[in-house]
């Protein structure tokens, strides 16, 4: 086999460059590189997006050569493509306009509190007592960024302000050292070679 | 040589890597570990029969993050997950959705989930869309998975890995066509959602050791067995710790600037 079909090879290279961030971070040598290497990983990663090019404009060519059901959206998406492609990098104003008027209305409308809250009150099960802990939680809490907390009772903004600073700050941290060893359980687990799922194999 | 203030969190470092080690030894050794189950894991089987059963699709994300940065280890997890949830669905003759934004994400998804149905008995089910990437954006994802729950109804819905808001909205909408869904992620302000809507949750690191537990090798469960003792000795500190402020005693503060 190839060796740089391999999985020795990104395995090594995985094992070697963590290694080199955890020495660079206790003992301050190297850090200028270790920067670099994290500025790395983002460029390499940011260079994969033409897979995704690839990969999405092969699906949408085969629904239309085969004309599978939906198929007129597949000629929505070129379009879209296309307009968006050559406004980037040959007509700064309508990729501003793009941006402004469409990407980030439609975005902020996914993202948007009516949305987001509205799902997710419309999908929570008070299945056990401690999912109705967590409701009776979100909607004091709920209560305490909105001006009509106070006017249904003064007292619910302290119920509110108590489970911010004691029981959410409390867990916040116990969560965050357990998953920081769940970490530690996964970098071992990759060094000794165990974990392979990182180079697409079980 | 370690750098002054970082030293008491090194030696920690080094004790937790050595005790996740030793659980591993133990497990080689052949010694007999009693670990927690976790419930989510366990319900993988049950929620790809159901799927199987009612003749429809099981959805997978692992939300708008990828293997650079900070997530990189959550995702990894995630996606041992996924090779576990592909091979199931090979074996009872399911078909898998994934769907992802970032483009890394998409020749990884695809070898496991083609490495999982072969793994499964059958190979003849895979195809190269049972992974789809959905566009660059957060927004895209969502939309995307929205569309598709709502247009095929799976009746089970996958996600797990470094989710952010998209977990909110993918659980909700499974919600409304009635799916079974199992979540998880370490995130911490997307970890109550789980709770309140899906029905099988992986809270915290439970991720990282559902990683272990899904490879069914009993090495790596002696991984989590590690965990567990690193824990111990983390409890064990902060009530020494705690006992020590309250006391007026320096210790603690002379241990984080030593």
């Amino acid at each position: 086999m190839s060796i740089l079909r391999r999985r020795e090879l990104p395995m090594s290279l995985y094992i070697i460059v963590m290694v080199y961030l955890i020495f660079s971070n206790y003992t301050g040598i190297g850090t200028s590189l270790a920067g670099d290497i994290r500025s790395w990983g983002i460029a390499i990663a940011t260079f994969a997006g033409l897979i995704g090019v690839i990969n999405i404009s092969y699906l949408h060519i085969m629904k239309l050569y085969q004309k599978r059901e939906g198929w007129p959206y597949s000629i929505v998406m070129f379009i879209c493509f296309i307009v968006y492609f050559f406004a980037a990098y040959y007509y700064k104003p309508g990729y501003d306009w793009i941006i402004s008027n469409l990407s980030i209305p439609l975005g902020a409308a996914f993202l948007s509190g009516f949305n987001t809250l509205g799902v997710i009150f419309r999908g929570s099960k008070a299945r056990s007592i401690w999912s109705g802990l967590i409701l009776f939680s979100v909607t004091v809490t709920a209560l305490l960024m909105v001006s009509l907390g106070p006017l249904i009772s003064p007292g619910i903004l302290d119920i509110a302000r108590w489970i911010k600073d004691y029981p959410t700050t409390g867990v916040f941290r116990a969560v965050t050292i357990g998953i920081g060893i769940g970490i530690l359980m996964l970098v071992v687990r990759a060094i000794l070679g165990m974990e392979k799922s990182y180079l697409g194999e079980m | 040589m370690i750098i002054v203030g970082k030293r008491f969190e090194f030696i920690l470092f080094i004790l937790t890597l050595g005790l996740i080690y030793i659980g591993i030894w133990f497990a080689r050794q052949g010694k007999r570990l009693d670990i927690k189950t976790l419930s989510c894991v366990e319900a993988l089987e049950e929620a790809v029969g159901r799927a199987s059963e009612m003749g429809t699709s099981v959805w997978f994300g692992t939300g708008n993050a990828g293997l650079e940065g900070q997530y990189a280890t959550m995702n990894i997890a995630a996606l041992s997950i996924l090779g576990r949830v592909a091979e199931l669905c090979g074996k009872r003759g399911v078909f898998l959705q994934y769907m992802c934004n970032i483009p890394h994400m998409l020749p990884i998804s695809q070898d496991l989930i083609k490495e999982g149905y072969t793994k499964g008995g059958r190979p003849d089910m895979y195809t190269d869309d049972m992974s789809l990437y959905v566009g660059a954006d957060q927004s895209a994802l969502v939309a995307a998975t929205q569309g598709y729950i709502l247009e095929k109804k799976p009746s089970v819905i996958m996600i797990f890995g470094a989710t952010m808001y998209e977990m909110l909205n993918t659980l909700a909408f499974g919600s409304r066509v009635g799916a079974m869904m199992l979540a998880g992620t370490p995130r911490l302000y997307y970890q109550s959602a789980t709770l309140l809507a899906a029905d099988y949750q992986l809270i915290g690191e439970e991720l990282y050791a559902a990683g272990a537990l899904v490879s069914g090798d009993p090495i790596q469960v002696g991984a989590i067995m590690g965990e567990d003792w690193s824990k111990l000795i983390i409890i064990a500190l902060l009530i020494i710790f705690a006992i020590a402020v309250n006391l007026g005693n320096p210790l603690y503060n002379f241990l984080l600037s030593w």
